[in-house]
């Protein structure tokens, strides 16, 4: 019996032990800022992942030839300038002595990699699809300091891809000697390097002295992923952290109203929208479409679901988009217009249908109280929740009445917003109103290869007029985001991409 | 002994594949495919298919599994589709943080179990009884990311608005105080179970003769409970602690989750949600060794204790 | 069977049965006995009542919206305040009564059924088929219950019906075990000779013996376990694989309140308690039966 007590005993101790560690606490240390991301990195290998917490970090480390202007228009990084050799063809020319963190200099070599990398069929990389109109086979390196990518037919909107994280510069002789180590050894030309990775925790980074841009302000950089909102908010508040990325609603005025707190709020690229499956009934009669879209409040919808992390949308794109043409959408909520339009279509008595929604908290509400208002046309709704694979299949598959769902055009681009959601060719894909219209199908593809941006601008409110007309779906709001950031942070810039950057943000 | 061990072992194995094939049936099965969840949205559907193949998803079930099967053999558990990583080495930098915090919780457990079930025993069917019984259930009864968001709410939020600083870290990993909470949240959860059986345990042993024996002998009735009555009432908890381990380990997930712990459970619901297949496959053996091999220990430190036991194996 | 022993076994019967009774009377005196225990049972009475007359006692639907008094704290006009859409918390705990309580005993059935009898099975016949349903049973056991039913339900889909049949699942094994043993301990009682010698079928006699004399430890485990089902299910939830909106299940509504639980503290705190209550008084019960019904614990 002593032997179990002293096992017992020596197993209290060491878990003490080694709980105890570092129990000091430490004074601020001023070199060193303490971010929050919403999600633990997966990887930093910016071809490898395609999450908005990876590529965060990922943009820290690695840099692309051209980075996007919080204008949505883009500026020179790697490269210092660039043309159009002719229609299919962008030439580069690099910025001379940059190096990478393991010291090699930075060249036309690394570009030409890094693409071919990353489209390479037979790896078949997440990120791979955002390049998927450039040539990789046909990169010509004309000399150390100049590389001509092609693509494969005109691609008007190809410098805002390359501006992508996807399209992050990597060093070919570390990929080359880490093979599948290099996700957890990046090497990348970005103002600060991997220190540490404690998987699970946080990511240390350090800065990188000999950045061509200058050293960042401060010494060391850590992400820490922290997946529940309020406990964002609360280690905010507390000190724990010096920036934190999406506050919750809830959270917005508490931050706001904390003298020791600043609070950034943007508009991000995404729209959030509920979406009718065109090819099956009751959606697949226009008229019912067009009396839901006229039985919504979204003013309603977007306050109480959304509060002041969405604003009400107005059209088929997100309103940051140059494009976007706020005048196309006519739904205003009309009531007896919606009966109207339903007895027309046969649907005096209404129907059954099942809303699929994901596990998204705004879509779940916005599901609630459409089910409750729906009732008094009729209208039974019940609500199914999905998993979000089992989500994206089936609503890639047809098989749902009615969904939500959000679309997040990153490069900000129109056609990127455009494009996957409407086009024909990506039924069973992106499209999953299942759209299918030849008219929309030409306007989609003209405006991929336009060059002229008036002429483009055109073509892509000419395809807004024509979803109006067709209603595959209700746009409900702008995503807004909110980062906070504590009050004795300076310099520091959000991105409406989300991906804000570390270089010139210090601690006083 | 050393056979006995030995045969013991090797009858984990079909309990090993066995749970390893039914996740990966579960995981098979599930709609949705682990392709379209790593490829951004407006991926086409050539570039899905790609994917599918790259990874090894369009063979049937059974040769998946096959292989699955053959690179475990090879002590191999494969990569991690989502980021290419072994999923062993994956595996090993994060466990250590869910058993330091299962160990943590455990002391908890016992610690507030020993005690409540100690108190309800020498004073059965005393309010006191209920009482112990009484407060070793709220910990049961609470469903612990409630309790986790309170005490977050209280030991962090309340504490640095109202004395300026901050008594817990709200989340995190890495020193002594990052692990009470969590320790605590999941430690109270299991206490009832380990007071229980302290109490019946007790009970019995304190009708033995050899009890009212050091009572007669005028031994302080302190000394009678610790040193002849809890000695002896001990061994069925130390077997309820092994069997609760597996579902401690399994309940660690949404502890984890709250206090942003980088275990292995958070780990799981990800890789789950992700269908990241080999990811989950790993984690489930990982557990179901653990969880076997605890079991397994409990059995063992039956025999050493108790010599009568001993015998029958030799 | 031969007629000759139906008179046999018939007073083998009226004697079982008036044992049966007077241990029944003296588990509940000695069940009195415990005031905490009592307590728990008054406690589950007055859920039962209330989850019997939802309808009635609740001052509102279940899913009665309205956005002109969204967050409004406890007061006079909603007496536990109202969540995101205007709703009444208060009527929505009465409504989600019957859904917590009907998740505890589905889930428990599932798992006593199925589970009861296959260990009633493994435990009566021995041998090979024990064997193989243990050895399955072990399978399952030895992946951690909360994650298999996290597996389970991602895998279905999250709705009410999926996540009471993953809990199920998830007892299967739990009362195989624990109605195994106590058939293998009861099934070499003379009363079960008597009724093989008599000529009783092996169904009738798990049926009509074995089945009556594992009652005991049987009971006390389904009620704790009906208690631990419900805080499985608000894990669950927890997770966003619980009930399906708008259905007002406690585990589903506090989690969904949970980020407002710094403003609006009412609309996790409520179902909250609602639950710690409910789990609280099964395992009060089930201690108490334990105490009870154990010859061990007699004074």
């Amino acid at each position: 019996m002593k032997k179990m007590t002293c096992i017992l005993v020596i197993f209290l101790a060491a878990g003490i032990l080694a709980a105890g560690g570092r129990a000091e606490r430490e004074p601020e240390d001023l070199n060193h800022l303490i971010v929050a991301n919403y999600a633990e990195t997966q990887i930093m290998d910016p071809h490898a992942v395609e999450d908005t917490a990876s590529h965060w970090i990922n943009n820290q480390i690695f840099e692309g030839l051209v980075r996007r202007t919080d204008d949505m228009g883009v500026e020179p990084a790697l490269a210092e300038d660039w043309e159009f050799v002719d229609e299919r063809t962008i030439e580069f020319s690099l910025r001379e002595g940059v190096r990478f963190h393991n010291g090699d200099e930075f060249t036309a070599e690394d570009v030409k990699f890094s693409y071919q990398r990353l489209l390479d069929p037979d790896a078949s990389l997440a990120g791979s699809s955002r390049l998927a109109m450039v040539d990789a086979e046909n990169i010509e390196t004309i000399d150390r300091y100049t590389v001509r990518i092609p693509t494969y037919e005109s691609f008007s909107a190809l410098l805002t891809y390359l501006a992508h994280s996807s399209s992050l510069i990597v060093s070919r002789s570390a990929v080359e000697e880490l093979g599948g180590d290099f996700g957890a050894n990046p090497v990348g030309t970005g103002p600060f390097k991997l220190s540490r990775w404690d998987q699970g925790t946080a990511v240390h980074l350090e800065r990188f002295d000999d950045y061509w841009g200058g050293p960042a302000q401060v010494e060391r950089l850590t992400f820490r992923g922290i997946p529940e909102a309020s406990s964002r908010t609360i280690e905010l508040e507390t000190g724990g952290v010096h920036v934190a990325q999406q506050i919750p609603e809830t959270d917005l005025r508490r931050v706001d109203e904390n003298d020791q707190l600043v609070l950034h709020q943007y508009e991000a690229l995404r729209l959030n929208y509920i979406v009718f499956n065109t090819q099956k009934p009751p959606f697949d009669d226009i008229r019912v479409r067009r009396a839901i879209s006229y039985a919504v409040n979204i003013d309603e919808l977007a306050e109480v679901a959304y509060g002041d992390l969405g604003s009400p949308a107005q059209g088929y794109m997100n309103s940051s988009i140059w494009t976007f043409t706020p005048d196309v959408y006519g739904y205003e909520q009309d009531l007896d217009r919606a009966r109207e339009l339903l007895a027309e279509a046969g649907y005096a008595d209404g129907f059954e249908i099942t809303m699929s929604v994901d596990d998204n908290t705004e879509r779940r509400t916005v599901a609630e109280i459409l089910g409750s208002q729906f009732r008094e046309l009729n209208i039974d709704m019940s609500i199914d929740i999905y998993e979000w694979g089992a989500y994206l299949q089936m609503t890639a598959g047809g098989q749902h009445d009615i969904a939500q769902l959000s679309w997040l055009a990153s490069t900000g681009d129109p056609h990127h917003a455009l494009h996957p959601n409407y086009h024909s060719d990506n039924i069973g894909a992106a499209n999953r109103s299942h759209t299918s219209l030849p008219e929309l199908d030409e306007l989609l593809e003209a405006g991929m290869v336009e060059p002229d941006q008036e002429r483009r601008a055109e073509i892509y409110r000419e395809a807004q007029r024509v979803i109006a007309e067709y209603a595959p779906i209700i746009p409900v709001t702008d995503d807004r985001e909110a980062v906070g950031v504590r009050s004795n942070v300076t310099g520091f810039q959000y991105s409406p991409s989300g991906y804000h950057l570390f270089h010139g943000v210090g601690l006083e | 002994m050393g056979r006995y061990i030995l045969k013991r072992i090797a009858a984990l194995i079909p309990v090993l594949i066995g749970a390893t094939f039914i996740v990966f049936a579960i995981m098979h099965f599930t709609p949705g495919d682990p392709a379209t969840l790593m490829l951004p949205q407006d991926a086409t559907r050539a570039e899905i298919e790609a994917m599918q193949e790259r990874l090894g998803l369009n063979e049937p079930f059974l040769v998946q599994y096959g292989s699955f099967l053959a690179g475990l053999l090879q002590g191999d558990l494969g990569i991690s589709f989502r980021t290419g990583q072994p999923v062993a080495s994956v595996i090993m930098t994060r466990l250590p943080a869910t058993m330091l915090l299962a160990a943590a919780s455990i002391i908890v457990a016992v610690i507030i179990g020993l005690i409540a079930g100690i108190i309800a025993a020498i004073r059965q069917y005393t309010f006191w009884d209920g009482g112990a019984m009484f407060t070793a259930l709220l910990g049961v009864s609470m469903p612990n990311f409630w309790l986790g968001l309170m005490m977050i709410l209280l030991f962090s939020v309340f504490w640095s608005t109202n004395f300026g600083y901050t008594l817990l870290p709200a989340s995190g990993y890495g020193t002594f105080q990052h692990i009470i909470m969590p320790a605590v949240v999941l430690g109270t959860a299991h206490a009832s179970f380990i007071t229980r059986i302290t109490r019946s345990s007790m009970l019995e042993v304190l009708r033995q003769d050899y009890i009212r024996t050091a009572r007669a002998k005028g031994l302080s009735e302190w000394a009678v409970i610790v040193s002849h009555a809890l000695r002896n009432a001990l061994m069925p908890v130390v077997t309820i602690i092994g069997l609760r381990f597996g579902v401690l380990l399994g309940g660690s997930v949404i502890t984890e989750r709250i206090f942003a712990w980088p275990g292995i459970g958070r780990l799981l619901i990800d890789a789950v949600r992700a269908q990241d297949y080999n990811v989950v496959q790993g984690i489930i053996l990982t557990y179901a060794v653990i969880f076997s091999l605890v079991t397994l220990a409990v059995d063992l430190l039956y025999t050493v204790i108790d010599p009568r036991i001993r015998r029958q194996y030799r | 069977m031969n007629t000759s022993a139906a008179p046999q076994d018939q007073s083998l019967k009226t004697e079982k049965r008036r044992k049966q009774r007077t241990r029944l009377q003296e588990t509940w005196r000695r069940f009195r006995k415990n005031r905490w225990a009592l307590s728990g049972l008054v406690l589950l009475v007055l859920l039962a009542a209330v989850a019997l007359g939802a309808g009635v006692i609740a001052p509102e639907g279940v899913d009665h919206q309205d956005f002109t008094r969204r967050f409004a704290p406890p007061g006079q006009e909603n007496l536990l305040g109202t969540d995101n859409l205007g709703r009444d918390t208060l009527s929505r705990i009465i409504h989600g009564s019957r859904l917590s309580l009907s998740i505890g005993f589905i889930t428990t059935s599932i798992g006593l059924i199925i589970g009861g009898t296959l260990g009633a099975f493994a435990g009566f016949y021995g041998g090979t088929r024990d064997q193989i349903i243990m050895r399955i049973m072990d399978v399952i056991l030895a992946i951690p219950g909360f994650i298999f039913a996290v597996a389970l339900v991602t895998a279905l889909g999250p709705n009410l019906t999926n996540l009471m049949i993953a809990v199920g699942v998830n007892s299967i094994p739990y009362f195989a075990r624990i109605i195994r043993s106590s058939v293998m301990s009861v099934k070499e009682y003379e009363y079960i000779e008597a009724a093989r010698a008599i000529g009783a079928g092996d169904l009738r006699i798990i049926a009509k013996h074995v089945i009556p004399n594992s009652f005991a430890p049987i009971l006390v485990q389904a009620t704790l376990r009906i208690g631990d089902t419900i805080i499985i299910a608000a894990g669950l939830s927890f997770l966003g694989l619980g009930a399906q909106p708008p259905l007002p299940e406690w585990g589903a509504m506090l989690s969904g309140g949970r980020q407002y639980l710094r403003d609006a503290w009412w609309m996790a705190t409520f179902p909250g308690i609602a639950i710690m209550i409910t789990v609280l008084a099964f395992n009060l019960v089930g201690d108490g039966l334990r105490d009870a019904l154990d010859p061990r614990l007699k004074n």
